[in-house]
């Protein structure tokens, strides 16, 4: 195994530039998931760590060797593919052994290999079939299989799970993980699935049209995130974000002030962090009036979409808990409702997060 | 055609429009049956008499058309095997590979797609004439030996390779020689098969090349050799008939191996993933 280094890269197809000086670093043994919109380049960085894709300009180096302009190949890397890409004409065990026949690797050699990967991936049942009679399922197991079976130092997966039922996806989120575990191979993993971001990696980068907008703990960028993107694309339901301009916008609680450098443009908070009820006389709070338009009901939790009064253009989602939100009426009267200054962000006007409210619950020295 | 069609009588007049199709493309077929049937320069269109295997009999024993039918069938097999080869790599590079030039290239294969055979004859016929080729195998197929509709035909189905799977072979160390055989092929073969028979089916029936090339004749192919039946025994029509029902055999036999593939191959079907 081995660390992955990708400095100043840059690539374009024809006129359009995908990323520019673009820098990475996954340790040793390390399990990164970039997570971003469509289109914003993720996928393209992993195929030109695999050199499926040449690199413009920029290095890659794997442990303390340049891989840049190495064939794919010789890199030592394996990619698992969103469409698994198992060769449709062979069978299970002839695309377990692909990679080790084109290595030229001896041919009792090559049995066993193939029977000890499919034992471990509880594939062995399979190896005679070819991909098309396969579940999805278990074509990403094969896919897998093909991966490690040649013990690269790295692996790249790009959208592994994307094709896979709801059901199937959670059981093969925590399969990956345990595959992880097992082998601790490095790992870049590629998703537009927040859910996988934040339960999968140990470290998750956060891509927006070609730059990295942050890296970090899953947890971490969750509660911190660095800029207004991060904040609204990582949680599902998204974070609210409103306008608290002076002269206009929310008034927001004067116990931040102290603490903000410039000043902010709007504030932040996640639906779980509204409570509906009068505030009370709690200066410490941002006080919220809410007229209910509509509420999703998940089983263990209700979403509820309501329009910010008195204007009622915005929307404000908050998550609450069945009983609770039972009392609620959608009628269109006016609900009070709060959020502690504790779970609340700041972002000045181009986005850049000023002041997190959870630095306030932390003792200073911890920060 | 609908497959839920509600209108029975729609449906009828579509199967008396087909059978009058078929009828009308088989009637040459019986006529010539007819005549090959016959016996001397009878051209009625009911025999006289039924002699169709005596009538064979005396052509596959007459002087030279064994040797017609072996140079047809060098000529055709060797046409088309080679073109299947050389087109198949070219379409294939053209249409998975990234390369400088493969635009421009793409670009002179379609043009080439406009320029009429018969155009070319004569430049081509001086060359093999000054490379000393005239009434030689090498000079019946090398010109012919690679198509810029094989190259097109097999470039289309090559565009429908999934490019993940063409990475991930690369990515498991694979050569492209290897990709190409062990994964590409199995995709393009109802487009190399398809190639395959048209090939063989058009320089069957091709008249002007051998014709050009060929003034030996034991360098004539089936095509060329049928239309000697007039010169050599004067024009004995039901021979000439019986000699052209012999030489239909060999590709009706390859269309029968290679029918389901063909279908596969016109209709632009991928293979199942």
């Amino acid at each position: 195994m081995a660390k992955i280094t990708v400095t100043g890269a840059a690539k374009s197809y024809g006129g359009d530039t995908v990323f520019d000086d673009l820098n990475l670093e996954v340790q040793d043994g390390e399990f990164l998931v970039i997570v971003g919109p469509s289109g914003c380049g993720k996928s393209t960085l992993l195929k030109v760590i695999a050199g499926v894709e040449p690199l413009d300009r920029g290095q890659i180096f794997l442990g303390d060797t340049e891989i840049t302009r190495m064939r794919p190949g010789d890199r030592d890397i394996a990619m698992v593919f969103q469409d698994y890409a198992l060769y449709p004409n062979m069978s299970v065990r002839e695309n377990l052994a692909f990679p080790l026949r084109s290595r030229r690797v001896p041919r009792s050699q090559i049995a066993a290999r193939v029977a000890q990967t499919s034992a471990l991936l509880e594939i062995g049942n399979l190896l005679d079939r070819k991909p098309g009679a396969l579940s999805g399922g278990q074509r990403q197991r094969v896919a897998l299989g093909r991966a490690m079976i040649r013990n690269p130092r790295a692996y790249l997966m790009d959208e592994p799970l994307s094709n896979l039922d709801a059901a199937l996806r959670v059981q093969m989120r925590s399969e990956l993980i345990e595959f992880h575990r097992r082998t601790g191979g490095t790992v870049i993993y590629v998703t537009h699935d927040q859910v996988e971001a934040m339960t999968m990696g140990q470290r998750i980068a956060v891509m927006r049209a070609g730059r990295f907008e942050q890296i970090g703990v899953p947890q971490l960028v969750y509660q911190r995130p660095d800029s207004q993107f991060v904040a609204e694309f990582l949680g599902s339901p998204r974070m609210n974000v409103l306008a608290c301009r002076p002269g206009g916008g929310l008034p927001v609680p004067p116990v931040v002030a102290p603490g903000v450098a410039a000043p902010p443009a709007f504030v932040g908070f996640r639906p779980e962090a509204v409570h509906v009820g009068a505030s009370g006389p709690n200066a410490d709070r941002l006080s919220l009036a809410l007229v209910p338009a509509f509420t999703e009901h998940l089983g263990n939790e209700v979403i509820v979409h309501a329009e910010l009064a008195p204007e009622r253009e915005v929307i404000v989602l908050a998550r609450m808990d069945p009983r609770r939100a039972a009392e609620l009426s959608c009628d269109g009267s006016v609900v009070p409702a709060w959020v502690d200054h504790v779970d609340l962000h700041l972002f000045a006007e181009d986005g850049t997060a000023l002041w997190h409210g959870c630095d306030q619950a932390l003792v200073p020295d911890a920060r | 055609m609908p497959r839920h069609d509600r209108r029975p009588g729609l449906r009828l007049l579509g199967y008396v429009g087909l059978g009058a199709v078929c009828a009308l493309m088989l009637l040459p077929f019986l006529y010539m049956l007819s005549i090959a049937s016959g016996t001397g320069n009878q051209t009625g269109l009911l025999p006289g008499r039924f002699a169709l295997l005596g009538n064979i009999h005396t052509v596959v024993t007459s002087a030279g058309f064994g040797r017609f039918l072996l140079n047809s069938v060098i000529m055709s097999g060797g046409i088309a095997v080679l073109d299947v080869l050389i087109s198949g790599c070219a379409g294939y590079a053209l249409g998975t590979l990234q390369f400088p030039g493969k635009r421009v290239l793409f670009g002179a294969v379609i043009a080439i797609l406009g320029v009429s055979p018969i155009v070319v004859v004569i430049p081509v016929y001086v060359m093999l004439r000054d490379v000393g080729w005239l009434n030689s195998y090498q000079g019946l197929i090398v010109p012919l030996m690679c198509s810029a509709f094989g190259v097109f035909l097999v470039r289309q189905f090559a565009l429908g390779i999934p490019g993940s799977v063409i990475q991930a072979a690369r990515l498991d160390g694979a050569s492209e020689l290897r990709i190409l055989a062990k994964v590409a092929v199995p995709f393009l073969r109802p487009a190399l098969l398809t190639l395959l028979l048209l090939d063989f089916l058009a320089q069957w029936d091709n008249l002007i090349w051998p014709l050009v090339v060929a003034s030996q004749s034991s360098l004539w192919t089936v095509a060329v050799g049928l239309s000697s039946f007039q010169g050599e025994h004067g024009i004995v029509y039901n021979l000439m008939a019986a000699a052209g029902l012999v030489s239909m055999i060999p590709p009706f036999l390859l269309f029968l191996l290679l029918q389901r593939n063909y279908v596969r191959g016109v209709t632009f079907g991928g293979i199942d993933r």
